[in-house]
């Protein structure tokens, strides 16, 4: 198993976080009178393309070679949007409209007087938001995965910015496995012999890519449950 | 396949822009690595490995201008797919620099075209200051060269292996 370190995104110049619609530096672009939104300029456009002249990192070509060589999966009627990620041993899901942003991971600030080891993990910058970083494992009571076992695919961690009615968090994953979009038919209800705390946030469960168990969880509960975790000193 | 939206992908060798018409595009990929084959041209990278298939792979850069493409993500690979003279669907995959953008033929201005000898490359268009050339992705690969490629086709599952 590799894990490229992460990789630094070209410098580019950011005016549309001084002057643009996300920055609130005067003047203002002159570019906005006729454009309305940056993401009609084409100074945005070419630094998103920027993005795209760097090396691939470690593995990912070697990931997709293996993936295209494969019969592609036929689609079933879709309803539910999910994105399906893991947490130490665990395969969870959040619906996708939660999610904001999922990255590469950076560095987490630890929060003075907060202790190690806690919900809350710190605080992560993603693109100048400074979010509060917590640890779904705390919270949903996972257990540190077990001495990590030999895995044939690419493991990238990420950092996941989702959205909530009290503002966003960020959290740690180990690995993302991507969208899924799930029938309502495939949900399966939660057995008792879950265990308490993962089944408090768990709204139902699905079959993962490799028939692993995938846990749904329910976002306003786990919000909720964010919310006041972290009031708490 | 559908009716003509005027859209056409865009590619680029250095600094040159070619373009295919989108309807003739079936899928956009990562530059993966592909398993050469021996004694074939030097434009002609090896086979992909693709959904099943062992499709020939085509450097633009090594066919039209006698350079590789560079590494990068926004190289990629296009799997394109068109009519052969026997009437049989065939697909091809091209490598190109900066696929990253479509562009619209009404924003552009056909010019005349001069025969020169180049098959392979059609209608030319001028987007702003820059000249784009059209690519007739059926006259990318001879059926002669198909032929021999395909005598060497590997087993499709043996398409991943190859030159990393």
């Amino acid at each position: 198993m590799t894990v490229p370190p992460p990789m630094d995104p070209p410098p580019v110049e950011d005016c549309w976080n001084r002057i643009g619609i996300w920055g609130d530096e005067t003047p203002r672009c002159e570019r906005l009178v006729d454009l309305v939104h940056c993401h009609n300029c084409d100074v945005f456009a070419r630094a998103g393309r920027s993005l795209f002249d760097r090396p691939a990192p470690a593995g990912y070509l070697e990931e997709w070679a293996r993936m295209l060589a494969l019969e592609k999966e036929q689609r079933q009627a879709r309803t539910l949007s999910l994105v399906v990620f893991r947490v130490a041993d665990e395969w969870l899901a959040l619906p996708t409209s939660v999610f904001r942003e999922i990255t590469d991971p950076r560095p987490i600030r630890r929060v003075p007087r907060r202790r190690a080891g806690g919900l809350v993990a710190g605080l992560v910058n993603v693109r100048g938001e400074i979010h509060p970083c917590v640890s779904l494992a705390v919270l949903l009571g996972l257990a540190a995965p077990q001495a990590e076992a030999a895995v044939d695919r690419l493991v990238l961690p990420r950092i996941a910015v989702v959205e909530s009615p009290s503002g966003r968090w960020a959290f740690r994953v180990d690995e993302v496995a991507g969208l899924r979009r799930v029938a309502p038919e495939q949900l399966r209800e939660v057995p008792s012999s879950v265990s308490r705390d993962r089944a408090a946030f768990s709204r139902a469960l699905l079959d993962g890519a490799k028939g692993e168990s995938v846990a749904l969880l329910d976002e306003l509960l786990l919000f909720r449950a964010l919310d006041r975790g972290v009031a708490e000193p | 396949m559908s009716g003509d939206t005027g859209l056409a992908l865009d590619l680029r060798v250095g600094t040159s822009r070619y373009a295919v018409d989108v309807r003739d595009v079936v899928e956009i990929v990562p530059f993966v690595p592909v398993a050469p084959v021996p004694r074939s041209p030097d434009h002609v990278l090896g086979l992909l490995g693709w959904r099943g298939e062992a499709l020939p792979v085509i450097d633009l850069g090594l066919l039209l201008h006698d350079r590789r493409c560079e590494a990068l993500l926004s190289t990629r690979m296009v799997v394109v797919e068109y009519v052969a003279r026997d009437g049989e669907r065939q697909r091809l995959v091209l490598v190109a620099e900066r696929v990253t953008d479509t562009l619209r033929r009404e924003r552009t201005h056909p010019i005349p075209l001069r025969d020169d000898g180049a098959p392979a490359l059609g209608e030319v268009l001028v987007d702003g200051e820059e000249k784009v050339r059209f690519l007739r992705v059926e006259r990318l690969v001879s059926e002669e060269l198909r032929a021999t490629l395909l005598e060497e086709r590997l087993p499709a599952d043996d398409g991943e292996g190859g030159t990393s």
